[in-house]
């Protein structure tokens, strides 16, 4: 069998288990504005990057959030899910990267580390040029707000997306997947 | 939770906008979104609206879904609007205890405010009135002259339709995996947020193992059916541009060029 269609199904289900993550299985986060939630749609990139490799993961954010924009399901149009690629794409490349080089003891943990700190880093300055000034922010606010609300927020969840995938991964390691 | 399950909040019914072929409708609110960044002031945005309704009445959505889809944001405008009233510096208009509302923060709040709206409503009647997998086929179609340059197009389009084809099963799925733990004496509904984001591992590892099932299962069907890629492939439904379809779309960018030169 090709590798090739194998992994293009398999990003299509992944994909999929992701948009219904998204959707039936996002939580209020408490301290937080209502409307940002968590949702644990970047567990599937995350272990994809893991197992199969960087470029797999990005593909299944991807492919989830423009499923996302044509479902109609996400109140903002574009911009929520462009934003949620932005988060879980880059965090799942630099996973999957950091998993690669990282050949000691703790690699796991120093590839979700990295991962969580970029997409948070990312995601703060997504925010700063994009994000927020197209919901109208003023621009002085948008500082202040970064600080106050997208950064913890994005460090939160990236931390809880990590904490899942540890524990998915402990019950199988993903280099044991068949692949 | 299976029932209630609609993919996309795609609206069926017969209309010209309905009718319209996808590329037309991902082309033009592509266009409108862009000229929404480009124009300020209220005249611009008001043709815009303007533009936007009259889509709207020819589609024969009524207007009710679309106000029915803003109501999750309000708490996101509200913010907005505040944030631009209290602290936006000017001529002040009123004062609210500590805070003080300004002529200038007024108008740029509520500027703001109805390019977000007129900005989500774009959207979403492009959703309501094309289904997801149409607007798949459009995506792939108008990706095409760009395969030269490595993108992917009927790839990106073949993982969509399958992630869409999925959806379901993997729900079905999902449910019966719930089912299975809870009467093991898992819980989903309740416990703190370290908790209940533990308790969902005990779905995500079947999910995820079994879209790895799935997976080899499908590739092998579709290789056995003699799946190659993009190349030579036909389609069972062929897009195709009529002549509505080029007048609309030229109606949108003679629309666009001439309220972004103006206003």
């Amino acid at each position: 069998m090709q590798k090739r269609t194998r992994r293009l199904v398999l990003i299509g289900l992944l994909a999929s288990m992701s948009f219904l993550l998204m959707y039936f299985a996002e939580f209020p986060l408490p301290f937080f504005p209502p409307f940002l939630k968590y949702d644990p749609s970047g567990v599937p990139s995350v272990l994809a990057a893991l197992a199969i490799g960087p470029g797999t993961g990005v593909a299944v954010e991807l492919v989830k959030s423009l499923l996302f924009v044509l479902s109609g399901k996400d109140p903002t149009g574009v911009l929520g899910p462009a934003a949620a690629f932005l988060a879980g794409g880059s965090m799942a490349l630099v996973c999957g990267l950091a998993y690669r080089r990282w050949r000691r003891r703790g690699r796991l943990w120093v590839a979700l580390g990295s991962g969580v700190l970029a997409s948070t880093a990312l995601m703060s300055l997504g925010n700063y040029f994009v994000f927020l000034p197209a919901y109208g922010v003023p621009p002085g606010e948008v500082a202040g707000m970064i600080v106050r609300v997208v950064l913890p927020f994005n460090l939160v969840k990236g931390v809880i997306t990590g904490i899942l995938v540890f524990a998915a991964a402990r019950r199988f390691p993903p280099e044991n997947l068949s692949w | 939770m299976l029932n209630d399950l609609t993919i996309g909040q795609y609206l069926p019914l017969d209309s010209p906008v309905h009718r319209l072929d996808p590329r037309t409708k991902l082309l033009a609110v592509t266009l409108l979104v862009a000229l929404l960044f480009f124009v300020h002031g209220f005249a611009g945005y008001a043709l815009v609206a303007a533009f936007l309704g009259m889509a709207v009445a020819l589609s024969r959505i009524s207007l009710r879904y679309l106000i029915r889809g803003l109501r999750p944001l309000w708490l996101i405008i509200a913010i907005t609007l505040a944030l631009h009233l209290f602290m936006t510096e000017g001529r002040v208009l009123a004062y609210l205890g500590p805070l003080k509302i300004t002529h200038e923060g007024l108008i740029r709040g509520l500027l703001m405010t109805i390019r977000l709206v007129l900005l989500i409503a774009l959207t979403s009647l492009l959703t309501l009135s094309t289904s997801p997998i149409a607007l798949t086929d459009g995506i792939e179609s108008l990706l095409g002259p760009f395969r030269r340059f490595g993108v992917p197009a009927h790839e990106l389009a073949m993982m969509m339709t399958i992630a869409l084809r999925f959806i379901p099963t993997l729900l079905e799925e999902a449910e019966k995996i719930m089912k299975a733990q809870m009467a093991r004496g898992a819980d989903f509904e309740s416990g703190h947020l370290m908790q209940r984001a533990k308790n969902l591992v005990p779905l995500l590892v079947p999910l995820f193992v079994g879209a790895f099932r799935r997976a080899d299962e499908l590739a092998t069907a579709m290789e056995a059916r003699c799946y190659r890629g993009g190349e030579g492939r036909t389609k069972f439904r062929p897009l195709v541009m009529r002549r509505v379809d080029w007048v609309a779309l030229g109606a949108t960018a003679v629309f666009a060029v001439v309220v972004a030169w103006r206003f």
